[in-house]
C-alpha cells in the first residue's frame, strides 16, 4: 500500500472542497447547531464514499439530500437538542462589543436561540452572507430567486434578529 | 422586557454586520477544512494501520505477565481437575448408597408383606370353623365331640 490517496479519494476531496462549506451553512441554518451541521456534512460525504449505486449526476444535490435526511433522523431521535439552547436574558444589558461578546459560549448560544426563532430562509441568507461571504448573486442562484429578493430577505433577517436581541434587553449602547 | 430596551435605539446595519460576522466566524468548525482523505473512516490505510497497532499491542504483552498468566492457568486447571474428581467420587458414592438403600427397602417391603400375609392367614385359619388347633390336625369340632367324663368301668 502507498500513502497516495486513491482516485476515488481525490474525487471525494474535490467535491468536498467545492461543496462542504455551503452544505455546512445550509445544514446549520436548519439545525442551528454548528457541530451537528458538520456531522451532517461528514455523514453525507461518508455515504458518498461508500456509495455503489447508479452514477450520481448532481453530487451537491445528492449530498444535500443525504445530509438533510440525516439531520431529520437525528432531530426525530433527539428532538430537544434542536430547540432553543438558551434565552437572550443571559446577555441582557451587556455593552455592545461583538468580538468580546461572541467569544462567550453562552452568548453565542443566545444568538443561536434568537436565530432559531426566525424563518429558515432568513437563517439561510444570514449564514451564506456571514459565514460563507457569498454575494447576493450566488445566494440567488442557490435559493432560486433574484439577487434583489435576496437583498430584501437579508435586510429583513438582520432587522428581525436585531429586534429579537432588543426584546431581550440587548442594546447597542 | 425593560424600559431601557424599549427606548434603546435600533442596531445599525454596521453593528449587525459586525455582530453577525463575529458570530458566524466562531460558529464555523475548524474541522470543516479537513479533507475527507484525512478522515480515518475514508482513509482505509490509516484505520488498518491503527488496527494493526492495536492488534500488536494486544498480541505482545510483557513476558512476566505471560508467565503469571500461565502459572495461574495451570493452578486453575489443577484445582479444577481435583474438584471434578472429588465431585465424581461424591456422586458415585451417593449413587451407590441410593442403590443399596433402594434394595434394602425393597427387601423390607417384601418381608413385611410376607409376614403380614402369614399372620393374617393364621388368624383366619384360627377363626374358621374348620381350623386346625394342634400338630395332630385335631379340629375344634373334634375337640367338642370329645367326652370328657371319666370312663366308667362296667363291673359287668
Amino acid at each position: 500500500m502507498t500513502d497516495e490517496p486513491s482516485i476515488e479519494t481525490d474525487y471525494l476531496d474535490a467535491i468536498y472542497r467545492e461543496n462542504s462549506r455551503e452544505l455546512w451553512a445550509i445544514f446549520y441554518s436548519q439545525c442551528s447547531d454548528p457541530e451537528r451541521a458538520y456531522d451532517a456534512v461528514q455523514e453525507s460525504f461518508l455515504k458518498l464514499h461508500s456509495y455503489k449505486g447508479e452514477p450520481i449526476r448532481d453530487p451537491r444535490a445528492w449530498l444535500l439530500r443525504v445530509g438533510q435526511n440525516w439531520l431529520r433522523d437525528v432531530a426525530r431521535r433527539k428532538s430537544s437538542s434542536c430547540k432553543l439552547t438558551s434565552t437572550l436574558d443571559e446577555m441582557s444589558n451587556e455593552r455592545f462589543a461583538p468580538e468580546q461578546l461572541m467569544a462567550s459560549d453562552e452568548n453565542r448560544g443566545a444568538v443561536r436561540g434568537a436565530l432559531q426563532q426566525m424563518l429558515e430562509d432568513d437563517r439561510k441568507v444570514l449564514v451564506m452572507k456571514y459565514a460563507l461571504d457569498w454575494s447576493s448573486a450566488q445566494m440567488a442562484k442557490v435559493m432560486d430567486c433574484t439577487a434583489s429578493a435576496v437583498d430584501m430577505r437579508l435586510s429583513r433577517a438582520r432587522r428581525r434578529l436585531a429586534e429579537l436581541l432588543e426584546e431581550q434587553g440587548y442594546s447597542n449602547d | 422586557m425593560t424600559d431601557q430596551s424599549n427606548t434603546a435605539p435600533q442596531f445599525s446595519n454596521d453593528q449587525m454586520d459586525e455582530l453577525l460576522h463575529s458570530f458566524y466566524r466562531m460558529e464555523v468548525p475548524a474541522e470543516l477544512d479537513q479533507l475527507p482523505s484525512s478522515w480515518p473512516e475514508v482513509n482505509g490505510e490509516s484505520s488498518v494501520k491503527a488496527q494493526q497497532q492495536r492488534t500488536v499491542t494486544l498480541a505482545a504483552p510483557d513476558p512476566q505477565a505471560a508467565h503469571r498468566t500461565t502459572s495461574a492457568g495451570r493452578g486453575l486447571a489443577v484445582a479444577g481437575a481435583t474438584l471434578a474428581a472429588c465431585l465424581m467420587v461424591i456422586v458415585l458414592s451417593t449413587a451407590g448408597n441410593n442403590t443399596d438403600n433402594t434394595e434394602t427397602a425393597k427387601t423390607n417391603n417384601k418381608t413385611s408383606v410376607v409376614g403380614d400375609s402369614d399372620t393374617l392367614m393364621d388368624v383366619h385359619k384360627g377363626n374358621s370353623g374348620k381350623g386346625v388347633v394342634d400338630d395332630a390336625n385335631t379340629t375344634l369340632i373334634e375337640i367338642d365331640g370329645v367326652d370328657l367324663s371319666p370312663e366308667q368301668k362296667s363291673e359287668d
